[in-house]
């Protein structure tokens, strides 16, 4: 096993005092290289705050992040972007895609964060398309594209910075069950081909079948 | 001469602006009106530029979990601002030259300096992009977790 991030006994409290909610609590979770974890829990279980705590969004209130061996959690907050930039993509529940970008310009504005000449942008962004069956639709805007397709570009996008770890919030949450299945077939599938580690956060049940390794959140805490 | 004042051509022309701009209160009813106009002028980009900011906060967010830093965003708004700002100024400069052959068949000569356009775009630029600032603010407080939900 070849850990690449690791959270260990992660709280994170919001509010002060009587007000004081407990999101996550005393969480230790390890993601290897090449793993697909699904993070399961009902609604209010705090899976969606332990992403966002192991993908660098939000800073846990004790304990650590530890990405590729390395302590984040303690970084400055201005580091962040960095780190999510360099080693995270991102597949959110609703697409998230911008609406009055192309479905090709959503994807080159990865790479123009990552710092990439044009040209290389271009071709890029078409490879990824066509990697997710979509190369045809790269002139078209979100709102000209089914929901499967939006995910599918998301996907291309999560995948266009070349991010060692691929973090995803209820992916199939806005879709349904067929398209559903093939958006985790895809991402399994990038993650297996390009060595990438996945982390999906989801209540749906087809995604049991794709993870490697499963844990259940509830009232904050891991289960099992 | 007795009785008279003798003056060169510059120290004339000097002394009649400065009659018409201090001494019947013209120079000061103009500066004040300048003065409102870009008030106005910037608090209607401010507000156009705050409200699109507003509009758009969801993709900012997004931007910012993607790895964006917040003067990437920056950009991206005095971007705006600044495209504003050359609309407009051409708009204006159109608007100034079309007005100014009626001005002039109607007796006033308009005497209009290339520095003077320089200068106007400046003052229309900065102040455009001072506006832009409230919306800077916003973007800055923007926090990322906000994607997650929903």
């Amino acid at each position: 096993m070849d850990p690449i991030l690791e959270v260990k006994n992660i709280t994170k409290v919001y509010g002060e005092g009587v007000t004081a909610v407990v999101a996550v609590d005393s969480v230790t979770l390890t993601l290897n290289k090449y793993e697909v974890l699904l993070i399961m829990g009902p609604s209010g279980s705090g899976k969606t705050t332990l992403l966002s705590i192991m993908g660098c969004i939000l800073r846990p209130t004790q304990g650590e992040v530890m990405l590729n061996g390395e302590v984040v959690s303690s970084l400055p907050e201005d580091s962040f972007p960095f780190i999510r930039k360099q080693y995270l993509g991102f597949v959110f529940q609703s697409f998230n895609l911008f609406p009055s970008l192309t479905a090709a310009e959503n994807i080159e504005v990865v790479l123009r964060l990552k710092g990439l000449n044009r040209r290389e942008i271009g071709l890029k962004a078409l490879a990824l398309l066509e990697k997710v069956g979509l190369a045809k639709r790269a002139h078209s805007y979100p709102k000209e594209l089914s929901g499967g397709e939006q995910q599918r570009v998301a996907v291309a996008r999560a995948l266009a910075g070349d991010p060692s770890i691929i973090l995803a919030d209820e992916p199939t949450g806005n879709l349904d069950s067929k398209t559903g299945k093939e958006i985790l077939e895809l991402i399994r599938d990038f993650a297996e081909e390009s060595g990438k580690a996945v982390v999906i956060v989801s209540h749906d049940p087809k995604a049991e079948t794709l993870a490697h390794r499963i844990v259940f959140l509830e009232d904050g805490r891991l289960k099992g | 001469m007795r009785d008279n004042d003798v003056y060169s051509k510059e120290e004339f022309a000097r002394k009649t602006v400065i009659y018409w701009t201090v001494q019947t209160g013209m120079g000061m009813a103009f500066f004040i009106m300048a003065a409102i106009t870009i008030l106005i002028g910037g608090t209607i980009v401010g507000q156009t530029i705050y409200a699109s900011t507003m509009e758009h906060l969801r993709e900012y967010g997004t931007l910012k979990a993607i790895g964006a830093r917040n003067r990437d965003i920056y950009q991206v708004i005095f971007s705006q601002a600044g495209i504003s700002a050359t609309i407009g100024y051409t708009i204006g400069t159109i608007f100034i030259l079309l007005v100014r052959g009626g001005i002039e068949k109607a007796g006033v000569s308009l005497y209009l300096s290339p520095i003077l356009f320089i200068i106007l775009f400046f003052i229309i630029l900065l102040t455009c992009l001072l506006s832009a600032y409230f919306s800077v603010g916003k973007v800055r407080r923007l926090d990322p977790v906000t994607v997650f939900r929903g």
